[in-house]
């Protein structure tokens, strides 16, 4: 289970392919609680789990003097691996012990709620194109996990990611959600 | 999305001040009719910045129908706005919009594509008033009320009449021009010269108080135009009808120019383009300098020339005037033809004398022994009588005529030297008057001569009072019939020059009788060949030779002849003196020749000339007046030839005057009109003189009937 901040911001083109000029991500929250299942001593793992994310982002338009702001509240679920790169002898004697993994995951991510900003005028996204359909996240995280003891250990990570979409999106809108987030988390060993 | 939004900033009227145009300002924000695609729901609303569009405006009047339309390509700005002027690219069909107060929508289309052939509507509205306006044309079907000051850079023009409830200044030196009638019922004030290019109608008095007014071209007067001071025209005048109560003086040549051939002919007097009326004098012509032949005062023309005249004349004009010498001539004849006239009636008186005394002298034969006595009949002794009285009565009037005819040649000679001015001329020759024709439908040519009986003329000159002629072309016509009775007369010569047809040659001072085979024409008669009997028929004597042995038209003297019939009593009386010598110079060689003859010559023969004669009838008078108390009924004694000698008394001579009054008044004469009868009746002395002059001729002729009645009873 783990929590932190994720910086969020939308790569968008319009149905002609022009992007929004002067758009900025934001700093949204996030949450995610999961299993983590080590195989074999390889120092792989896998893992999944579930997350509560929250996107937003917002832009200006000079020439028509508009702003424009959104955002999203997603329930996601995600699996992955990781790899724990560093990883001393393992000793039960000590008490405390460091790793370093890298990790990768995907997830699909559904939305939850979510509101738009034109000017003065709030728009519910609710059912709205781009927003109506799941995303898909590919994300890569590195972090480092210290163990507290045997069965509990804490860990903090930094992880990408980006949405990607599926079908011929070539002469619609398209809207990608880069998101970098910093976590931190805390790890219990079901089985010491 | 498609769906459009217009926001229309402005739509403002101009008015045309300076530099402004002429239009309708028309600003607009463009809105793109295209939603922004953004992430989640698009955007909607956007203003079109810098985009090229085309604008399509188009005016509709009330009932739909276009009235303008233009298309302008813009682009907006950097708002989205657009600022165009509606009428700025089709100019000339905008001035043409009737702003006539009836509704104006003006609908907007709108291309997006910039190219102008692809229009979407943007919007329709009506058009209301501005501000400020700018009209070619508005028609205010209400009441129009300006409460400032209005300027009219343009013609104002009014259709219907136009009230001005206070003062109208045209000002700038600008002209005011009216196609119309100018009706002022007040005072028109002009300060300055009144120009007037057309006609001016003044339907009441025109009063010009500053003088002088200048006409420069024709006036023309249609009506009355009053002058109560001199009128003075230096140029043409067209009058209508022009009435001068004053007089008037004319100082430049006046011409009378009247078409009066549609009122009648010569006898309507309106028919005459100038008449002179209303004063007890006619006209007076005044001449430049002194009078004389070459001054008319008066010439007569026609289309081609002068014809007459009536020219001024001196004394020595007059004198060698041939007229003037003629009517001295004609005064002259006049006298010796009165003359001749009352030695004619004397004589005549004489034998009615003599006639009264043969009715008063009976000599009837008697049956019986002894001397037969039988008185002289009353009733002719009455009718002796009153010819006596007429035969008197003529005398006295031809007397008086005589004594007329000297003071008038007299009068004439001193009146035509006191009176000389101007003389009649003309290419007429004679003076004629109009004489009734006998016969209502004969017929009669110029030239032709005529007989005239009783003062009506026919062409039958047998037995005929006096011979004349039928004047041409006389210079004067008196006795003018009167109307419609011109067809019953003709135009007789009476004195002058006239033509007259004649068959044979003619020598000048020929006289011309009428032909006897031939009504109409005449015959000329040498003055050597002339018989007493002829003169009575003589129509005047010829001036002129014409050697045609046929026919001939010879200019005639007429009325110039009768001291002609004064030169054959010359000569007769010459004769009888001549005879009466004779006689004397026979006597008195009788006287000594036969013994006894000189005694009874002295006896019985009374010489009516002789002076003693008047004694002796003296002293038969005063025989008679003692006879008459013994005899009442006046028979002188009976002599021895036994004839009855009565002398007429007083009352029976004033019987005889009565009887020829009533006569005279039975044939319709008034006393008044006959000096003789005029004179019996108011002057007593005259009467006596009259009744002594009858005993008297009566006396004479007794005496004279005696002697012949002795001479032939021995």
């Amino acid at each position: 289970m783990d929590f932190g901040k994720t910086f969020s911001t939308f790569e968008y083109k319009n149905s002609e392919g022009n992007e929004l000029v002067n758009m900025i991500g934001t700093n949204q929250n996030n949450l995610g609680v999961g299993y983590r299942h080590c195989i074999q001593k390889t120092g792989f793992h896998v893992l999944g789990g579930v997350s509560y994310q929250k996107y937003g982002a917002q832009a200006s338009d000079t020439i028509l003097d508009n702003y424009y702001k959104w955002d999203a509240t997603y329930i996601g679920a995600n699996a992955g691996f990781d790899y724990e790169f560093f990883k001393p002898e393992f000793n039960y004697s000590e008490r405390y012990r460091f790793t370093l993994y890298l990790r990768g995951m995907i997830a699909a991510e559904f939305l939850m709620q979510g509101t738009q900003i034109v000017n003065n005028q709030l728009t519910d996204l609710k059912g709205v194109e781009e927003f109506n359909q799941p995303l898909y996240f590919a994300r890569g995280a590195i972090g480092g996990k210290y163990y507290l003891s045997k069965s509990l250990s804490v860990y903090a990570q930094y992880m990408g990611g980006k949405s990607f979409l599926f079908g011929d999106y070539s002469n619609k809108e398209q809207l990608r959600i880069i998101t970098h987030s910093i976590n931190v988390g805390i790890s219990v060993n079901l089985n010491p | 999305m498609k769906q459009l939004y217009l926001l229309i900033a402005s739509l403002l009227f101009t008015v045309s001040v300076f530099s402004q145009k002429h239009g309708i300002s028309y600003q607009a924000v463009i809105i793109d009719p295209n939603a922004q695609e953004i992430p989640g729901v698009d955007k909607e609303g956007n203003i079109l910045p810098n985009t090229q569009i085309a604008i399509r405006f188009t005016i509709l009047d009330a009932t739909n129908a276009e009235e303008f339309t233009e298309v302008q390509i813009t682009n907006t700005d950097r708002y989205g706005m657009i600022n165009l002027i509606i009428g700025h690219e089709n100019f000339d069909d905008f001035t043409r919009i009737s702003w006539d107060g009836t509704q104006k929508d003006l609908k907007v289309d709108i291309d997006f594509t910039g190219v102008g052939d692809t229009f979407v509507d943007l919007s329709r509205q009506d058009l209301t008033f501005a501000p400020y306006a700018y009209h070619r044309n508005i028609t205010a079907t209400g009441t129009l009320r300006v409460d400032d000051n209005t300027s009219l850079n343009g013609e104002l023009l009014v259709e219907g009449p136009t009230n001005l409830n206070s003062s109208l200044d045209v000002n700038n030196s600008n002209n005011t021009n009216l196609t119309g009638m100018l009706n002022v019922v007040g005072v028109t004030q002009l300060d300055s010269n009144l120009l007037v290019v057309g006609k001016t109608a003044l339907m009441d008095s025109l009063n010009v108080n500053q003088s002088p007014s200048h006409f420069d071209g024709n006036i023309a007067v249609e009506d009355t135009a009053t002058f109560n001071g001199p009128a003075i025209f230096n140029a043409p005048v067209d009058f209508v009808e022009i009435t001068v109560n004053g007089p008037s003086h004319l100082n430049g040549q006046v011409t009378v120019h009247a078409d009066m051939d549609t009122l009648g002919d010569k006898t309507n007097y309106n028919a005459y383009p100038l008449l002179v009326e209303g004063g007890s004098q006619g006209m007076a012509i005044k001449v430049e300098g002194s009078r004389s032949s070459s001054n008319n005062y008066i010439s007569f023309w026609d289309g081609t020339q002068m014809w007459g005249r009536i020219e001024g004349q001196t004394i020595g004009e007059l004198t060698s005037d041939p007229g003037y010498a003629f009517s001295i001539a004609n005064q002259t004849l006049g006298i010796i033809s009165g003359t001749r006239d009352f030695v004619i009636a004397g004589l005549e008186a004489i034998q009615a004398g003599i006639d009264l005394t043969a009715a008063s002298t009976s000599s009837t034969a008697c049956v019986g022994l002894g001397a037969c006595v039988t008185a002289p009949i009353p009733s002719t002794i009455a009718a002796s009588v009153v010819n006596l009285v007429l035969k008197i009565a003529n005398t006295a009037l031809i007397g008086a005529g005589l004594g007329m005819n000297v003071a008038g040649l007299a009068d004439f000679i001193i009146s035509s030297e006191e009176n000389i001015g101007v003389t009649y001329q003309s290419g007429a020759g004679d003076y004629a008057e109009w004489l009734p024709k006998a016969i209502s439908t004969e017929a009669f040519l110029p030239g032709e001569i005529v007989g005239v009986r009783n003062g009506s003329i026919t062409k039958s000159t047998s037995g005929a009072d006096k011979i004349m002629v039928v004047s041409t072309n006389p210079i004067v016509l008196g006795n003018m019939p009167q109307l419609n009775e011109e067809k019953n007369y003709e135009k007789i010569a009476f004195m002058g020059q006239v033509p007259v047809r004649v068959i044979g040659e003619v020598e000048p001072g020929d006289y011309i009788l009428p032909n006897i085979f031939v009504e109409g024409f005449g015959t000329a008669v040498h003055p050597d060949d002339m018989k007493i009997a002829d003169y009575k028929k003589v129509a005047g004597v010829a001036w002129s030779v014409k050697r045609d042995p046929n026919y001939n038209y010879v200019n005639l003297a007429v009325g110039l002849n009768t001291n002609d019939m004064a030169m054959i009593i010359q000569k007769q009386d010459d004769q009888l003196n001549d005879l009466q010598e004779q006689i004397d110079h026979t006597n008195s060689l009788l006287s000594t020749l036969v013994p006894g003859f000189k005694e009874a010559l002295d006896q019985n023969y009374v010489n009516i000339e002789d002076t003693t004669l008047a004694k002796k009838s003296s002293n038969e008078k005063a025989e008679k007046s003692e006879t008459s108390t013994h005899n009442e009924d006046h028979l002188l004694a009976s002599t021895a030839n036994d004839i009855v000698y009565i002398t007429p008394t007083r009352e029976q001579l004033m019987v005889g005057i009565e009887q020829a009054k009533a006569m005279y008044l039975e044939a319709g004469n008034n006393l008044e009109d006959h000096p003789f009868w005029k004179k019996m009746k108011e002057e007593p002395a005259y009467q006596e003189e009259i009744l002594q002059l009858m005993e008297n001729k009566f006396d004479k002729a007794m005496h004279t009937h005696k002697a012949i009645n002795q001479k032939f009873a021995k």
